[in-house]
């Protein structure tokens, strides 16, 4: 992965993403412009989480390369199931770890309170993790993608298990994001998130990646 | 009843004295022992290897007791009577190769199988410390250790040792701890941040390693065992958090160690120091751990829909 000087936040170039030598998705290539909510949709199994994780460098590409925009600061929400739940962390402790690691406390923690409470949870910030519900600890997740200063912002099925009214919330959060010209990749199989907050909607149809709908919502 | 409470202080004042006057190096080795085993124990519990946490200061045992088995074989010579034991540099030696070879044979295999694979090297380095000593002219030596442990035989060099020890480990648990703990809840996030995951695991390991290696020929593995993992693994499940984790393993590391060396220095009481601190630290823990637990629960229950 290396950093580009063009307008596009994210660029695929012969990029071929999976498991082992299981080809998923690719060879891709394609531009992400910044500014906008991407969508990554496609049936279980296509390869969308694979894809953006080999995208924001989490896993090797099995060929090509990923070019993250000048100076990106990438910040991700994975699936809850993929966290060690259990754990002795509060939600502002989860939150917390979406900033620099060399951060001084009290700054790291204003920080935090703020975003907690953009995803009204403030009120259980002392609370353990694991003791809240499925929604809470993915609002909390939430909460540190946007805590961390990102202008590229991976969202993985994040809203999935989020209350209709919680919902609402993070995708207006994402609005504001792009609003500051920061950039959402959002994978999701839900109809309602598409509508409300895509951008952009690209489809894993077989190995290839297409650009499905354009336009802003 | 007073009378009963006033032979009870007198008991305890009686081993306070004991300590100061004769203990003294030993209690400040496990004071320090018991303020950074539990901190470097709480990174490998959170990291899902308290497993190594066990074979490694048994790595450290079996070295030393390998090197009391070679001594006499190829230098030692009985000197009116009385054979020389190897010297404490000679032990380190011997506990820091052992633990390295121990580490690099555990870490040969697949990551995955690695915790089944430190239980059975535990296994295994415990049998090979007896066979080490049982062949050995140093039988009371063993017994020594096996009965009582070294925390009442410290002099003034091998604690300045530990505490020298203990204060690398803690500066290193101080600079890396943040990095650990966001690894071990997330690794995605800790490397979005530019933590690597698994070198901050590796090097957690070696500096226990070193650390057991050193302090385990001192004060014997059973003091490390103990204060490395019983507070971090029973605090883990009763903190809501991390910023109190740390602290509460901490605090019950530090009271039931120094109550554990009373306990071993209380007149009619006389319990062996290493039971002694197993025995003890476990309780400790669990009394510290019980207000938590009570107060997660009835947080749970306060925070359930009705």
């Amino acid at each position: 992965m290396r950093a580009v000087q063009s307008a596009s936040v994210l660029r695929f170039e012969g990029l071929v993403v999976g498991h082992g030598t299981r080809v998923l998705v690719g060879p891709l290539d394609c531009d992400f412009e910044p500014g906008h909510v991407h969508a990554i949709v496609g049936p279980n199994g296509s390869g969308k989480s694979t894809l953006v994780r080999t995208a924001i460098g989490l896993q090797r590409p099995l060929a090509g390369r990923v070019q993250l925009g000048h100076e990106a600061r990438v910040s991700y929400v994975p699936q809850v199931v993929n966290l060690d739940a259990s754990m002795p962390v509060t939600a502002l402790e989860v939150v917390e770890m979406g900033r620099p690691v060399g951060e001084r406390r009290a700054e790291r923690r204003a920080r935090a309170r703020a975003a907690l409470d953009g995803v009204g949870l403030l009120a259980e910030g002392r609370r353990a993790f694991a003791l809240l519900s499925g929604g809470q600890q993915q609002r909390v997740l939430i909460a540190r993608a946007f805590c961390a200063d990102a202008n590229l912002v991976v969202l993985d099925e994040a809203t999935s298990g989020v209350d209709a009214e919680a919902s609402e919330a993070v995708y207006a959060a994402l609005r504001d994001l792009t609003r500051e010209g920061r950039t959402v990749l959002l994978v999701t199989h839900e109809q309602h998130a598409l509508a409300r907050v895509a951008d952009r909607t690209w489809v894993i149809e077989g190995a290839g990646l297409h650009l499905q709908r354009a336009g802003s919502c | 009843m007073l009378d009963e409470a006033k032979s009870l202080f007198d008991m305890v004042a009686a081993a306070v004295a004991l300590v100061r006057d004769f203990f003294l190096d030993g209690y400040i080795a496990l004071v320090c022992i018991a303020i950074t085993a539990p901190l470097l124990g709480a990174l490998l519990v959170v990291r899902r290897v308290p497993l190594l946490a066990l074979a490694v200061p048994q790595f450290a045992a079996c070295g030393q007791a390998a090197i009391f088995w070679v001594f006499p074989v190829f230098v030692a010579t009985f000197s009116d009577g009385v054979l020389p034991e190897p010297s404490a540099f000679l032990q380190t030696v011997a506990s820091i190769a052992a633990v390295g070879l121990g580490m690099l044979l555990l870490f040969a295999g697949s990551a995955r199988d690695l915790g089944s694979r430190a239980a059975i090297a535990f296994l295994v380095a415990i049998a090979l410390r007896d066979v080490f000593f049982l062949h050995s002219p140093y039988n009371e030596v063993f017994e020594d250790l096996t009965q009582r442990g070294r925390l009442l035989t410290v002099d003034g060099a091998r604690r300045n040792t530990v505490a020298i020890v203990s204060a690398l480990a803690l500066s290193f648990v101080v600079a890396v701890r943040r990095r650990n703990l966001i690894a071990a809840f997330d690794p995605d996030q800790a490397r979005l941040l530019g933590v690597r995951p698994g070198t901050q695991r590796l090097a957690t390991l070696l500096v226990f390693g070193l650390y057991a290696a050193i302090v385990v020929p001192i004060v014997d593995a059973s003091v490390v065992l103990v204060l490395a993992l019983v507070p971090p693994i029973v605090m883990r499940a009763a903190t809501p958090s991390l910023a109190a984790y740390l602290p509460l393993s901490v605090g019950a590391s530090v009271v039931g160690a120094q109550l554990a060396l009373l306990f071993a220095c209380m007149e009619g009481v006389d319990w062996p120091p290493a039971p002694a601190l197993t025995i003890i630290v476990t309780l400790t823990s669990l009394l510290l751990a019980l207000p938590c637990w009570l107060l997660r629960a009835h947080r749970w229950r306060a925070a359930r829909p009705r």
